[in-house]
């Protein structure tokens, strides 16, 4: 159904897309998901024109959407597309707000339009508000009713741009209950989102977008459960990390330790792991002989809870974990105590320790 | 601050309070008219001559006649009025505070006069005077025409049988009672009477011609009259060119005075005029001064108080204990300047020597000292120092120059009296300085010794002298005989006048508050017509004046009742017009200026002018002008008949310009222009077969008009004036135009003694009449009517051209397309920013110069262009103020740009820009109330024109705001319906009610 090649955006020196080339197929649920900032809700605005390409090209059903000939309204009234912020007509009822596309553009009856849109209103539940206005409407009804607005038009797509980020918990549901039911009667959708649940039932595709590019996509299980590249894990295990270089051995411990500490306060670790990790980081330490390229790194997953610790000497290979190579075993003994487990590679010329730390 | 600001408060108070210094000292004696006192007399007179004979140093005024000077005199800007005993006498039997002193000036004749070669009629004169003295009618007549007190006797009635023709008499009824007007207007008096008997003898009848006295003698020359007679003198100048019948009554010039004169401080008795005035009082002098010997000398009967210093001196003469003062006159502008109750009663009376005072035995010194005087003479230096200090006048304080000296022979002790004042010795900043003081220093330098100064009361100065305390005495010490015997004097180094001073109040003294003639007037405040030849006249006679410019004669009149002026200048028949219906004004004078007044045609119409001028030949030959002339500016031009008038149907057309001010040049009456001019012009086109169209505008329009072509002639009783003739070229003068002064009458002295007296209508009856006289009356409604359409139409369809270019203009501002953006940013800027008249005029007058377009249209779009930017804006506001984010759900949702604004933007924004754009449209009725300038008669002209005839500025100001208040409130219910329908929440319950059934 759409085909995009090459996309691209600037605003002035910014660079927003850098260079996105996909397909999106009729029946498919897409998901976009990634940090703020990265152009997801650039890129959906750019496939329905909201938003003017700098490069690339968009066909819809074969129509280039760039092409100065291209009657683009004529192709918007085959997409829907739901806000964040709603943007309902607000001089109009919530029944004209339905009835006001199909009618002036469509060039429908209005009577069979008005019947139309009140099943479509029954369909999200709100057809006792068809008289209403939009400010008499609580958010999540607004967005049941933008949707409905949308289905009005009969469109091919539906985009969807973050339409739960500015609801509320409880609101939240009733809309994605609505969107699920949609899914299940066919709809092609494009869904920009943080529910990162909701994403993974719904969804028969996963775009994770970040650095303007997509950047890792995949069905939702590949997606999040098996994350392939860095950036994709680290916002899928929501893995916040800690990194600290270790030049000379005249290195300040204290100061180490106290990042540790601020490290732990921040991402509201108990005491005990806190404790923990003050001591594995000194005794880790002690360990080493050579300090004069050593990389430590703490990694938080806020997902499962899982603390790792990792320590990269460059040296020769030496597992200081093992039995007997350390002076004394009494702080090989501490670690191990307070660890659930511990793993030794040598990589690239670095001896790395890596820790996972005894939570609750 | 706050402080200084009270004082200065205080002062300005005080200042106000007392400041007036209103004088009068009764005259008893004619003596006591000499000195320079202002005298009235009337214009045309011998009376001025005689004065000036008697009195040289007097000051005359002129007035138009006997009574006008003798209620001058009444109010105190004139001393005295000089005229014929009889008729002042006649006068001060009528008014209480005025009285003929005894002694006459000058003894006079009256005779009658007739034509130089007219001997016959002489001698008839001649005999009937002998009859009626001889069988005693004269001495009846002159107990009834001048009797002792009241008025005059009725005349007798006279049989004339008229048998062999008419006596034609000139005369000046103004000189009761020789000839003047009684109640029932009939002019009589003992000249008439006399006039009836000698018309009998001849069996003439008598015909009685009246004129203002100064063109009697040109009538009788120039054989318009037979006789004349009104207290006519004989005398040698007049005998010249007319002959004189013999004396028929000896009067005199007398002077006529005011007898009560009431000072505002308590009237002190006094009347001090000349120095012999104070033989009799108390003198104060300089104990042992050459005044002190000089009064002792010379007023042995007045009483000499002698006082210490100068001080002293002042205080006595200040406080009333003393009523005359002799000073040196060179410190007198000092004294004058600090003292400011005092005043020079006589100046320098006698001249005295000054010289330095010396011990008899020190003659060496006193040789120094005239050697010094020589060398100072001869060097300059003396020169330098008179310059200095004599010769300057007290606010240029002089400074005492640097004189070195050498102070090795040892002191010189000089006696000095330090408060003897400038310019001799005071003390400034702790120094002493002065003349005398100079010239010691410089003495002492002369001699090399240290001036030492010693400080004396200047009676002990002489003894000092003698027994050696000082060596020398310098303090404008005056060389007499008396002091010879005591000390020794230099050369003479000064001469001196003394004078007299004495407090102001008792020197008889005149000033008055009160107007009674342009003169008067010369700082006040002065209204009159913008753009009219007053200006320039005001700006040239009296520059201080302050000048308010009207627009209209109602709003000239409005401000001089309500003391916003103190006088206004307008045409003098309107101003007699004027007077009729207010009560509370007066003409000040009528003669102020007299400009001709012409038509202005545009200076490339020269055809138009030579025909218009050979019209004007035309009416003046064939009497028509002078009907005209007569039945517009002499007779009261309200009661005029317009002649009916043919307008030719040609295709020659004429369009004349007028500015409808007020008769008797252009008037509105009963749905007419009337008036000279009008006539004028009406009979023009009918003569010279041209279609006339009148078209009325503002007074300062009618010259642009001219230069653009929009009117072919201008006329509205227009002077001519070389500025104007610079742009326009006028016609012949075709009539004098004689400007008025009109104040209110409490400000005139010549009302002074009226009393007001008002009937009170009551509040209701008032306003009926205003109703009557602004809406009934000569079917003024339907000017109002007419006026109310136009304004109206005007900002209506002005509403609708603004709407829809401001709907454009908004497109072009808010459009991505910089060019489109700027035009519409400049677009908005140079029209908010002109204000809506000049803009309109600019539309009318150049864009369209020489296009003729109906005002009507320009008025449309230059108020469409100036509503159009104001709207613009509202609109953007409004666009704006919907939210971004519901256009783009609109072109989301599939609809066009243009789309999204028709069906989403444009009824959200609708309702944000409805209660403003109300505002601005009310706003834009208001407006057109301007369109008066480029000759659209709209309601708010309407309302002028009828305050130009009623000049009632109250009634027909608050009912055209009234209706501007209406057609407001109904356009603004208008759009408030169309706001409330335009609400989508109305509709709700509609559509729900539709799709339901």
């Amino acid at each position: 159904m759409i085909s995009i090649r090459n996309l691209s955006k600037h605003f002035g020196d910014l660079v927003v897309l850098k260079d996105i080339s996909t397909d999106i197929k009729k029946g498919e649920v897409i998901s976009i998901i990634g940090p703020s900032g990265t152009g997801k809700s650039t890129f959906l605005r750019c496939l329905n024109l909201l938003e003017t390409p700098t490069g690339g090209e968009i066909l819809i059903d074969g129509i280039p959407l760039l092409d100065k000939k291209s009657d683009v309204p004529k192709i918007r009234q085959k997409m829907g597309m739901v806000f964040q912020s709603f943007n309902l007509y607000s001089h109009l009822t919530i029944l004209e707000n339905l009835t006001i596309g199909p009618v002036k553009l469509l060039k429908k009856g209005r009577e069979e339009t008005n019947k139309k849109a009140l099943e479509l209103l029954k369909l999200v539940g709100l057809a006792e508000k068809a008289y209403s206005f939009p400010d008499e409407l609580s958010g999540g009804q607004k967005q049941r009713v933008a949707i409905a607005r949308c289905m009005a038009m009969e469109p091919e797509i539906l985009l969807f741009d973050e339409p739960t980020s500015a609801l509320d918990p409880t609101m939240v549901s009733e809309v994605l209950s609505v969107i699920r039911r949609l899914v299940r009667e066919g709809m092609t959708m494009v869904i920009v989102t943080h529910e990162m649940e909701f994403a993974r039932n719904i969804s028969s595709r996963v775009f994770y977008m970040d650095q303007g590019v997509i950047y890792e996509e995949g069905t939702p299980e590949q997606i999040f459960e098996n994350p392939q590249k860095e950036r994709t894990k680290a916002f899928i295990h929501r893995i916040r990390s800690l990194t600290h270089h270790i030049s000379s051995k005249d290195y300040d411990l204290y100061a180490l330790q106290g990042e540790v500490e601020t490290f732990c306060e921040k991402h509201m670790l108990s005491k005990k792991e806190s404790d923990y990790l003050a001591l594995l980081t000194e005794e880790v330490l002690c360990l080493q002989s050579d300090f004069s390229d050593i990389d430590l790194s703490l990694s938080y997953s806020e997902k499962d809870g899982t603390l790792e610790f990792l320590c990269a000497n460059t040296g020769a290979p030496l597992n200081m974990l093992e039995e007997g190579v350390a002076d004394d075993d009494i702080g090989l003994r501490l670690i191990k105590s307070r660890c659930k487990s511990v793993g030794y590679k040598y990589e690239n010329g670095r001896n790395i320790l890596m820790l996972t730390v005894k939570g609750e | 601050m706050k402080k200084t600001y009270l004082q200065c408060f205080i002062i300005a108070v005080t200042l106000i309070l007392f400041g007036c210094n209103d004088k009068d000292v009764r005259i008893t004696a004619l003596s006591m008219l000499e000195g320079g006192k202002t005298f009235a007399v009337p214009t045309g007179t011998a009376a001025d001559q005689f004065v000036l004979q008697r009195f040289p140093d007097a000051k005359l005024e002129y007035y138009n006649s006997v009574l006008d000077c003798a209620l001058a005199v009444k109010g105190g800007k004139a001393v005295a009025a000089v005229y014929d005993k009889p008729v002042l006498l006649n006068i001060a039997g009528k008014n209480e505070g005025l009285a003929v002193l005894q002694e006459m000036l000058v003894d006079d004749n009256y005779g009658f006069a007739v034509q130089l070669k007219d001997v016959e009629l002489k001698n008839k004169i001649d005999e009937v005077l002998e009859e009626l003295k001889a069988n005693g009618t004269y001495e009846d007549m002159s107990k009834r025409w001048f009797p002792a007190k009241g008025e005059p006797a009725a005349m007798p009635v006279i049989e004339l049988a008229g048998e062999n023709g008419v006596l034609r008499f000139g005369t000046a009824s103004v000189t009761e009672p020789m000839s003047f007007v009684d109640g029932n207007r009939n002019i009589v008096g003992f000249d008439i009477e006399f006039a009836s008997y000698v018309a009998k003898k001849l069996g003439k009848r008598l015909e009685i011609t009246n004129m203002e006295f100064g063109a009697m003698l040109p009538a009788l020359i120039s054989g318009k009259v037979d006789m004349i007679g009104a207290g006519l003198s004989i005398t040698e100048e007049r005998a010249k060119s007319v002959l004189f019948s013999k004396s028929y009554y000896l009067s005199g010039l007398a002077a006529i005075v005011k007898t009560d004169g009431v000072s505002e401080e308590k009237a002190e008795g006094l009347n001090l005029s000349s120095i012999d005035d104070i033989r009799n009082k108390r003198i104060g002098v300089l104990l042992g001064s050459v005044h002190d010997a000089y009064a002792t000398k010379n007023y042995p009967d007045a009483e000499i108080m002698q006082y210490q210093s100068i001080s002293d001196l002042l205080l006595a003469i200040n406080s009333g204990k003393a009523d005359a003062v002799f000073f040196d006159h060179s410190g007198l502008n000092d004294i004058l300047s600090i003292n400011k109750k005092l005043d020079i009663l006589a100046s320098n009376v006698f001249s005295v020597q000054v010289g330095a005072g010396f011990n008899k035995d020190n003659d060496e010194l006193r040789e120094k000292f005239n050697s010094f005087l020589k060398e100072i003479k001869a060097n300059g230096i003396y020169e330098q120092m008179i310059e200095r200090w004599m010769d300057k006048s007290t606010s240029e304080i002089s400074e005492m120059p640097e004189i070195k000296s050498m102070k090795t022979n040892g002191t010189l002790k000089v006696g000095i009296v330090s408060d003897l004042g400038l310019p001799f010795t005071i003390i400034r900043a702790g120094n002493l300085s002065g003349f005398d003081i100079e010239l010691t220093k410089r003495f002492s330098a002369y001699i090399a010794k240290e001036f030492m100064p010693v400080d004396l009361p200047f009676g002990s100065m002489l003894a000092s002298l003698s027994t050696n305390k000082i060596d020398m005495v310098t303090c404008s010490l005056m060389i007499s005989e008396e002091r010879k015997k005591q000390i020794d004097f230099s050369d003479s180094y000064y001469e001196s006048g003394v004078s007299v001073i004495a407090r102001k109040s008792n020197i008889a003294h005149s000033s008055a508050s009160k107007l009674t003639n342009l003169d008067d007037l010369a700082e006040k405040k002065i209204g009159i017509f913008s753009g009219t030849v007053h200006d320039a006249f005001l700006t040239k006679k009296y520059p201080k004046a302050s000048v308010s410019r009207f627009e209209s004669t109602a709003d000239l009149i409005l401000s001089v009742s309500t003391g916003k002026t103190d006088a206004v200048m307008l045409d003098l028949i309107t101003a007699r017009i004027l007077l009729k219906r207010n009560d509370e004004l007066a003409i000040l004078c009528d003669d102020a200026l007299d400009t001709p007044l012409g038509v202005g045609f545009n200076k490339k119409n020269h055809a138009l002018r030579d025909e218009f001028n050979g019209f004007l030949k035309e009416i003046r030959a064939d009497g028509t002008y002078g009907a005209m002339h007569k039945r517009w500016l002499v007779d009261d031009p309200e009661k005029a008949i317009m002649p009916p008038f043919n307008n030719p149907s040609s295709d020659k057309k004429l369009v004349v310009a007028v500015s409808v001010e007020d008769l008797p040049y252009v008037a509105f009456m009963n749905g007419n222009y009337v008036g000279f001019d009008i006539e004028m012009v009406r009979l023009f086109a009918e003569r010279r077969n041209y279609n006339l169209e009148i078209i009325t505008m503002e007074f300062p329009s009618l010259i642009a008009a001219l230069a653009a072509g929009k009117a072919d002639m201008i006329t509205d009783g227009i002077s001519i004036s070389k500025e104007r003739a610079e742009q326009i070229d006028f016609s012949d003068s075709y009539a004098e135009f004689k400007t008025a002064v009109v104040v209110p009458k409490t400000s005139m002295a010549k009302y002074s003694g009226e009393k007001k007296t008002e009937t009170k209508l009551s509040f209701w009856k008032k306003i009926s009449n205003s109703f009557y006289n602004n809406i009934i009356r000569e079917q003024r409604y339907l000017l109002i009517i007419e006026g109310l359409k136009i304004t109206v139409f005007i900002s209506i369809f002005a509403a609708l051209v603004g709407t829809i270019l401001g709907g454009l203009v908004c497109f072009m501002r808010m459009s991505k397309k910089k060019a489109l953006s700027a035009f519409a940013r400049l677009y908005i800027s140079i029209l908010r920013g002109t204000p809506v008249l000049v803009l309109l005029m600019i539309i009318y007058y150049i864009v369209f110069a020489s296009v003729n377009i109906n005002p009507v249209l320009v008025a449309i779009f230059a108020f469409g262009l100036n509503f159009a930017a104001y709207v613009s804006e509202m609109f953007r506001t409004s666009i704006d103020s919907v939210d971004n984010g519901q256009k783009e759900a609109g072109i989301a949702g599939g609809f066009t740009k243009v789309q999204t604004f028709v069906y989403i933007i444009m009824p959200q924004a609708l309702r944000h820009v409805l209660p403003v754009y109300k505002g601005e449209f009310v706003s834009l009725v208001k407006m057109t109330s301007i369109v008066g300038y480029i000759a659209v008669q709209d309601l708010t002209k309407a309302s002028d024109i009828i305050r130009s005839r009623t000049f009632d500025a109250f009634f027909p100001l608050i009912m055209a705001a009234v209706i501007y208040l209406m057609i407001a409130w109904l356009l603004t219910w208008a759009l408030d319906y169309v706001e409330v329908s335009v609400d989508p929440k109305r509709k709700k319950i509609k559509r729900a009610e539709e799709v339901n059934q």
